[in-house]
């Protein structure tokens, strides 16, 4: 496919992709609202400068998913550059609103997101938060869908580790190893993270 | 997402990614904040018109620091001053290096630069020989 696109109402375009654009921006950023649309709205940006010269070799949503992506890492890596010149270099999740398990939940998530290759962080972000197809988000992230595959796996099998409270086939193993210890029944209970 | 292109290798796979999905999403969000984002990135992209093409910025900023390597080279030159350079503005305590706010001030120190403090600042030996290197 080539030639150029056929004229793209902006507004129209943005209408469609705000809401997925930030909440991408918000998973591969460890949940923090304000750098997440901060991301989105230069990503617009960016595509606005870019609409005239995209000629349709991809999917107009690939092409301006993959700016989001590149947008969030360019962010992180500008956040880590100005933490060694003087602000605190850890990671600086979004303040909560309020206090309660689901904020620590999400924190804990985040955290283990954030520990991930940059690879496999964007592999599941994309696949298993975001619900792009493999080939969608092998096309977004620039790799092949091997590769891709491979990102998943590993990611999967590292969050699971670090986040074991919240695999169920772990919790269930853990509590029926303690019920045995104890000599007592064994009852499946479900766990709601730390 | 689609069952045939995404399929967990197995239902533990499934039941660990949604519990990761139900508790690490984003807040949904109003309609008002939605026009909020929007009037912000018209805004932004406002700004980003009216401020030039890229290049517009980029030459100015390649200026100055073509303008300050020059200046750092010319200071450069290796020097063993008797009494301190004239050039140097100095204060009580420290050293102050004024540093040019714009590529025309900078030009226009380039063009002001005094060379003549670093003859001045010739140890006795070297003022001495002066004379015969220059073929008086």
């Amino acid at each position: 496919m080539s030639g150029p696109v056929a004229e793209v109402d902006f507004d129209a375009f943005v209408g469609e992709h705000r809401d997925k654009a930030i909440s991408l921006a918000w998973r591969l950023l460890g949940g923090d609202r304000a750098a997440a649309e901060d991301v989105a709205q230069e990503s617009f940006v960016r595509a606005n400068r870019g609409l005239g010269s995209f000629r349709g070799e991809a999917k107009l949503s690939t092409w301006f998913y993959r700016i989001v992506v590149n947008e969030a890492h360019r962010y992180r890596r500008r956040s880590w550059f100005e933490g060694l010149l003087g602000g605190d270099v850890t990671e600086d999740l979004a303040a909560p609103e309020c206090e309660g398990p689901d904020v620590l939940l999400r924190g804990r998530i985040a955290q283990a997101l954030l520990a991930l290759p940059r690879g496999q962080r964007e592999a599941f972000v994309l696949v298993h938060l975001e619900g792009f197809t493999v080939r969608e988000a092998a096309a977004i992230s620039g790799r092949a869908e091997g590769t891709l595959k491979s990102h998943l796996h590993r990611a999967l099998r590292a969050l699971r580790e670090r986040l074991a409270d919240l695999d169920p086939s772990h919790a269930d193993q853990a509590s029926r190893g303690a019920h045995q210890a104890q000599g007592t029944p064994h009852s499946v209970r479900e766990t709601s993270g730390s | 997402m689609s069952e045939q292109e995404h399929d967990p290798s197995n239902e533990r796979d499934a039941a660990f990614v949604e519990r990761v999905s139900r508790g690490y999403g984003p807040p949904a969000r109003s309609d008002a904040e939605r026009a909020a984002f929007d009037a912000r990135l018209r805004e932004r992209l406002e700004q980003h018109s009216s401020a030039g093409s890229w290049v517009g910025r980029l030459v100015p900023a390649l200026v100055v620091a073509a303008v300050a390597s020059m200046l750092f080279l010319v200071r450069s030159e290796p020097t063993a001053p008797t009494e301190p350079a004239p050039a140097v503005v100095a204060s009580t305590q420290t050293t102050k290096l004024v540093l040019p706010s714009s590529p025309a001030e900078a030009l226009m120190a380039l063009a002001d630069d005094d060379s003549e403090g670093i003859a001045e600042s010739l140890p006795d030996d070297y003022a001495a020989i002066e004379s015969l290197l220059l073929g008086s």
